[in-house]
């Protein structure tokens, strides 16, 4: 539990000490390569960045550059994890912001790893792949506080160490994960004294308090929500006084339709989580639980080790800062398939129900089915590389593709990315699976596959993957196919998958007996100048 | 001279053993090392060093003056 207050103050407090940061390293944790380029000098942020690094279980190496307001000579090949380009903008006239600007977007463009940029002293625009981090608040809540001229000749910076410290505990915890890390999927929030003040059954629905940190929290789930994130509730109340708070209390932003799902009983929170892991069919290492009760966080803890927690503090303003910033909340962009997600995930109790009702066969003919096959589409290349990070179940390697390194397959006369989109009568889920693979001959060698766990367990996994493999054989002429797989920690979907479907290809790359099921499913392979038909 | 500033420097100092060997060596840190030691007096006690003392801190000794001097007014 020290660790939650730990992670606590580190999110959320307005009064940390540089020195009390200073060396702090979680030796344990994943150690990262970051290369810095730069015009101005980082240390001061670099030496707190472990502090914030530990919640993610990672930590810091720094390289550096040579100071270069040009920025001439950029390399991007150093084979970092990440690349970090540190620019105070007030160092140049209007027109050399211009060149800058223009210079750094396009070097990025050639980058295979995330390259993050922290400007100061102008706005900047930046294009993707390149990540800004937006410093704006920090200058906003600092003040003149931001700068502090009187030590730029000792540190190298104009920048004050407690404006350095904050660039730090952004970079800590909210963009370096961002770039590195699979994102979080689901946050799972408590209600009394979480979201307000006052327990429910108690104080009554009119009686509970809304100060304007649980506004803020609110506000930040809704926004979350907005952006494909699971918000779920679990409470231990009754499902009826639940329902009549949300209904009665309309000065909650947070309202019934943000939330996929309330687990609102007396179970104990992990197996409403373990049941919320099954709905959401999603792991809970990929949920970030916020409750109020130490003794609910120990139990949770226990039960599933792998969960990320926040202890809501009686602070309510220092929860939202903290849930604002945590780990794993940040998208570099949001996509249609976002803002699909909770819907999609709602509509999979209906598809249940409906499987339960009728054969297989009959169930997939009911919900009208199409699935889309697309192959190098330039405008899905973002969704490709979002995918790739986030997807943890059914993946064949765990290639963390970035977005550099989609478009270079995707351009390629010898490679292949071919994405694999999904509706029915219920909803339109978008892209819910990507396969990259590249030809060798007459070989096309599976460099690696993922599927969305939202597309998972509808009887339709074998037409997705084998028919991403079939099409994207097609689309290079291949006739032999070869599989890579590599077996993680919690790929065991797609080890099963493999194991069934795809064994032998795995062993030595053969022939694929392949053809799409007749009269089930509409498909369409757009991209390979085939009729839009029905198998 | 105040314990408290003392025992704060010899914290901050990381020498061990050495810290009264080396109580006068100037050149016993790293410019960068000096710097976040200037920090973090400033932050523990509340002070601001000028840069004109910012430039004439260089050993522990240094420090300890100079925090000592700020805490009394001087």
């Amino acid at each position: 539990m020290n660790k939650l207050l730990e992670f606590h103050s580190l999110t959320s407090s307005q009064n940390l000490k540089r020195s009390d940061l200073i060396g702090r390293v979680d030796e344990q944790a994943r150690n990262l390569k970051i290369n810095v380029i730069r015009n101005h000098s980082f240390e001061l942020v670099a030496a707190t960045l472990n502090a914030f690094l530990e919640i993610s279980g990672l930590k810091a190496e720094f390289s550096y550059s040579d100071y270069d307001d040009a920025f001439a000579n950029v390399d991007f090949s150093t084979g970092a994890d990440a690349h970090i380009l540190w620019v105070d903008l007030d160092r140049y006239d209007d027109k050399g912001r211009e060149h800058i600007a223009a210079r750094l977007n396009e070097l990025s463009q050639s980058a295979a790893d995330p390259v993050i940029i922290v400007p100061i002293g102008a706005e900047f625009e930046a294009q993707e792949p390149l990540f800004k981090a937006d410093v704006t608040p920090i200058i906003t809540r600092l003040g003149d506080k931001f700068f502090d001229e009187r030590l730029a000749d000792f540190t190298g910076t104009r920048c004050s160490p407690a404006a350095c410290m904050e660039m730090s505990r952004l970079l800590g915890l909210r963009i370096i994960p961002a770039v590195i890390l699979p994102g979080l999927k689901a946050v799972v929030v408590d209600l009394d004294n979480t979201l307000y003040k006052g327990v429910l059954g108690e104080d009554g629905a009119d009686g509970v308090v809304l100060e304007p940190g649980h506004i803020a929290l609110q506000q930040k789930l809704v926004e979350l929500a907005g952006q494909g994130f699971f918000i779920c509730v679990a409470s231990k109340n009754e499902a009826e006084d639940a329902e009549h708070l949300f209904n009665s209390r309309t000065d909650f932003p947070l309202r019934p339709e943000h939330v996929t799902k309330f687990m609102v009983n007396w179970d104990s929170k992990s197996s409403n989580i373990q049941d919320l892991e099954k709905f959401l069919n999603i792991h809970h290492s990929s949920m970030l639980f916020v409750d109020d009760n130490m003794g609910e966080l120990f139990e949770v803890s226990n039960a599933l080790p792998d969960i990320k927690q926040f202890w809501a503090s009686p602070d309510s303003d220092a929860n939202a800062r903290g849930v604002s910033i945590y780990p794993g909340l940040l998208k570099s962009k949001v996509t249609a398939e976002d803002a699909a997600r909770s819907k999609d995930v709602q509509a999979n109790e209906e598809r249940r129900r409906l499987r339960e009702q009728m054969s297989p066969e009959d169930y997939l003919r009911s919900l009208e089915i199409k699935i889309s096959f697309m192959a190098n589409d330039p405008e899905q290349v973002t969704r490709v590389s979002e995918l790739s990070r986030k997807t943890n179940q059914f993946i064949f390697n765990y290639k963390r593709y970035s977005l550099a390194e989609v478009k270079a397959a995707a351009e390629s006369s010898t490679s292949c990315v071919m994405t694999v989109s999904m509706s029915d009568k219920l909803i339109d889920s978008g892209i819910i699976g990507c396969l990259v693979a590249h030809k060798h001959e007459d070989i096309l060698q599976v460099e690696d596959m993922f599927v969305s766990c939202r597309a998972l367990g509808r009887g339709l996994d074998d037409v997705v993957v084998l028919g991403a493999i079939k099409c994207a054989a097609d689309q290079l002429g291949c006739s032999k196919i070869g599989i890579e797989f590599q077996k993680g920690d919690r790929n065991g979907p797609a080890e099963d998958f493999v194991a069934k479907y795809l064994n032998e290809h795995a062993n030595v790359p053969s022939e694929l007996d392949y053809s799409f099921p007749q009269g089930i499913v509409e498909i369409s392979v757009p991209e390979l100048d085939v009729e839009e038909q029905s198998y | 001279m105040s314990e408290n500033v003392l025992s704060f420097v010899e914290s901050r100092a990381g020498l061990g053993e050495k810290f009264q060997a080396h109580y006068e060596d100037a050149e016993v840190w790293s410019s960068f090392d000096r710097i976040e030691h200037a920090l973090a007096a400033e932050e523990e006690f509340g002070i601001q060093f000028s840069p004109e003392e910012l430039t004439e801190l260089g050993s522990p000794k240094s420090f300890v003056d100079a925090i000592q001097s700020k805490l009394n007014g001087n």
